[in-house]
């Protein structure tokens, strides 16, 4: 679908990066929760990061299971800094008919991923994922905290879906959405504070990719964090004579086959862009999405090649070219040009 | 149900599981028979459910830790009848029908989730069914049910982080509808287990967690010419009031048993974990189990 957005929403005349008021994502789905909270039966579970998951407010609300003053009717259940427990137990609930809303950071979800696949994929049950923090944007607690593996554990499991939402508008309205999605429903967010792109207008729809920029010859893909730089990177090349078209791909997997065979009926080059391992992540879901629609074209994978370091996630996503001149760099070596 | 008769069930329980593997040629044996008594306890003695809706959310919940030991797992539902006994031909057989993907109509070498049958749990990985087994208490205090739940364990899953992680949970949040039986053969898939690591103390470890411990752990190299609790119905028995009747906290049974038990060729004999015998021994075995069937 297309969502063409204007360029003087992010940048002024001369080409630099506006000041918006940036949103946590994490703030959208711990709103939606609460909201959901009131119509929908589920229960949340916390690994002691509720107050970085934003799940407080849902604890606040519907109380803690166990303890006074909702008691055995509290949604929220404490399992301690265990994971594997929290995964495991969340089969637990949904064989008894209580939908589990796993919640941790993408890192720690990692150390889950066997029980969760054993007790929760495996049977076949109905269960939101939350992974925060993901991608080297988490920033200068350094490369323990910074997964970027978690896109590829969750895209091999038959039953799940993985989306990245790229604004509160969109990670709210996720959220919404990911409560009518069958199966495991992952939603990586990242720690930041993200700039708005979406208004309260746009629709996210599962499986459906999002053209914000019109173009030609040259595709970008992005998705969660990175889409905002691709969006500065367009807006850095539309002045090198390159017409870039921008798709965000808030589901990575599935990933749209159609939007992107589209794309590949006028472009010679994709890049992808993710702050995530480029080996099984958006690049690969792209490449697998091109090669079944018979429309194999060259595809450069702007990922995270290695594991990073502490420092700001703005001085990150320039070291590993995340940023928008990594992005620009990166096409304009594949195109045999300088910067 | 008197002694007889469970003792009666229990020797049934071994040569329906003896068939199992060895019409399968695959299957874990050793397990199955140290846990014999413990399954026709739970299913004929504790466990309250309906037999005729075996998917029944009022039905007493049981979860295999252990999820290896479907010979026994199998025979004792199907005795129970919440398994059709033509079922059991299908035990780690390919379904030929269903499409992929679909809830098989066979029965898998570890179980997976199968209301229908009365398998609420899915197992296999060791740890994973003791953190099913407490979310699934969970969800009965939420509903307000009165079931129970009953979870049978192994000293090689005690060898899981998962299994400690869990543990403090069920603890911290009070399931005293929870009861679990730790099947203590002291072997595992290699060898013994103190040949593989230590797990002793292990009721202390428990009662540290804040479990209601009930019996103690025998030491392997301490235990002969013992008579086992595990395999004493009487014991079971007593061991389970106890165990239901502690209040805000989870509880474990230690049940000392021994692996094979029941056929003396493959006891304490730690290469009998998952081997499948030769048809001699097979028809050897069955032969044993009637003969001691007889005199039941």
């Amino acid at each position: 679908m297309r969502y063409p957005v204007e360029f003087s929403q992010f940048v002024d005349d001369s080409g630099k990066p506006k000041a918006v008021e940036r949103r946590y994502v994490r703030d959208a789905f711990g709103e939606a929760l609460v909201e959901l909270g009131v119509e929908k039966n589920f229960v949340v579970l916390g690994a002691d990061l509720d107050k970085s998951t934003k799940t407080l407010k849902f604890r606040e609300k519907f109380g803690e299971f166990g303890k006074e003053p909702f008691y055995e009717k509290g949604r929220w259940i404490s399992c301690g800094v265990s994971e594997a427990f929290m995964c495991a137990a969340a089969g637990g609930l949904a064989a008894r008919g209580v939908k589990p809303v796993i919640t941790t950071f993408a890192r720690f979800l990692e150390r889950g991923f066997e029980p969760l696949l054993q007790s929760v994929a495996i049977p076949g049950f109905d269960a939101f994922v939350l992974g925060s923090h993901g991608g080297i944007g988490t920033g200068q607690d350094g490369s323990s905290a910074q997964a970027i593996e978690d896109i590829a554990l969750f895209r091999t499991l038959p039953n799940a879906t993985v989306i990245c939402p790229a604004d509160y508008e969109e990670a709210k309205q996720a959220t919404f959405a990911a409560f009518e999605c069958p199966g495991i429903v992952y939603m990586r967010l990242s720690r930041n504070p993200l700039p708005p792109i979406f208004a309260k207008e746009y629709l996210f729809q599962f499986g459906k990719g999002v053209e914000l920029i019109p173009g030609k010859g040259i595709t970008l893909v992005s998705t969660g964090e990175t889409t905002y730089p691709a969006l500065l990177a367009a807006t850095k090349l539309k002045t090198q004579k390159l017409n870039p078209r921008l798709i965000h791909l808030p589901t990575v997997h599935p990933p749209d086959q159609t939007v992107l065979a589209e794309a590949a009926q006028d472009t010679e080059l994709f890049v992808t862009v993710e702050d995530h391992s480029p080996r099984g992540g958006l690049g690969d879901a792209v490449l697998e999405a091109l090669s079944q629609a018979n429309a194999p074209r060259q595809v450069v994978k702007i990922g995270v090649e290695v594991y990073a370091e502490s420092g700001t996630p703005a001085e990150l996503y320039q070291k590993y070219g995340l940023d928008a001149d990594g992005i620009v760099r990166r096409v304009l070596g594949a195109l045999g040009k300088k910067l | 149900m008197d002694i007889r008769e469970k003792k009666r069930l229990a020797n049934k329980l071994r040569q329906i599981a003896l068939r199992l593997v060895y019409e399968a040629q695959s299957g874990h044996l050793g397990g199955s028979y140290s846990a014999a008594e413990i399954l026709v306890e739970l299913y004929f003695e504790q466990m309250r459910y309906d037999r005729k809706r075996p998917d029944s959310l009022e039905n007493d919940i049981f979860v295999l830790d252990k999820g290896h030991v479907t010979p026994g797992f199998y025979a004792a539902q199907s005795l129970a009848g919440l398994l059709p006994g033509d079922m059991l031909k299908t035990y780690r057989r390919i379904d030929p029908k269903t499409p992929p993907g679909e809830q098989m109509g066979t029965l898998q070498g570890h179980p997976k989730f199968w209301p229908k049958r009365g398998i609420w749990f899915s197992t296999g990985s060791l740890g994973t069914g003791i953190s099913q087994a407490i979310g699934m208490a969970i969800a009965e205090r939420m509903a307000g049910r009165k079931t129970h739940v009953y979870l049978l364990v192994s000293d090689g899953g005690m060898q899981e982080g998962i299994t400690w992680e869990a543990a403090r949970n069920a603890a911290y949040h009070k399931l005293d509808n929870l009861t679990a039986v730790l099947d203590l053969n002291w072997l595992q898939n290699d060898d013994f287990v103190f040949k593989t690591t230590e797990l002793l103390p292990v009721g202390d470890k428990w009662k540290s967690f804040g479990w209601e411990v009930v019996g103690s752990e025998i030491p392997f190299p301490e235990r002969n010419g013992t008579s086992l609790s595990g395999h004493d119905f009487e014991w079971l028995s007593q061991a389970f009031q106890k165990a239901k009747s502690a209040r805000g906290k989870p509880a474990i049974l230690l049940a000392n048993t021994v692996k094979g038990k029941g056929v003396p060729e493959i006891e304490n004999d730690p290469d009998w974990h998952a081997k499948s015998p030769t048809r001699e021994q097979y028809e050897k075995w069955l032969a044993t189990l009637q003969a001691e069937a007889s005199i039941l």
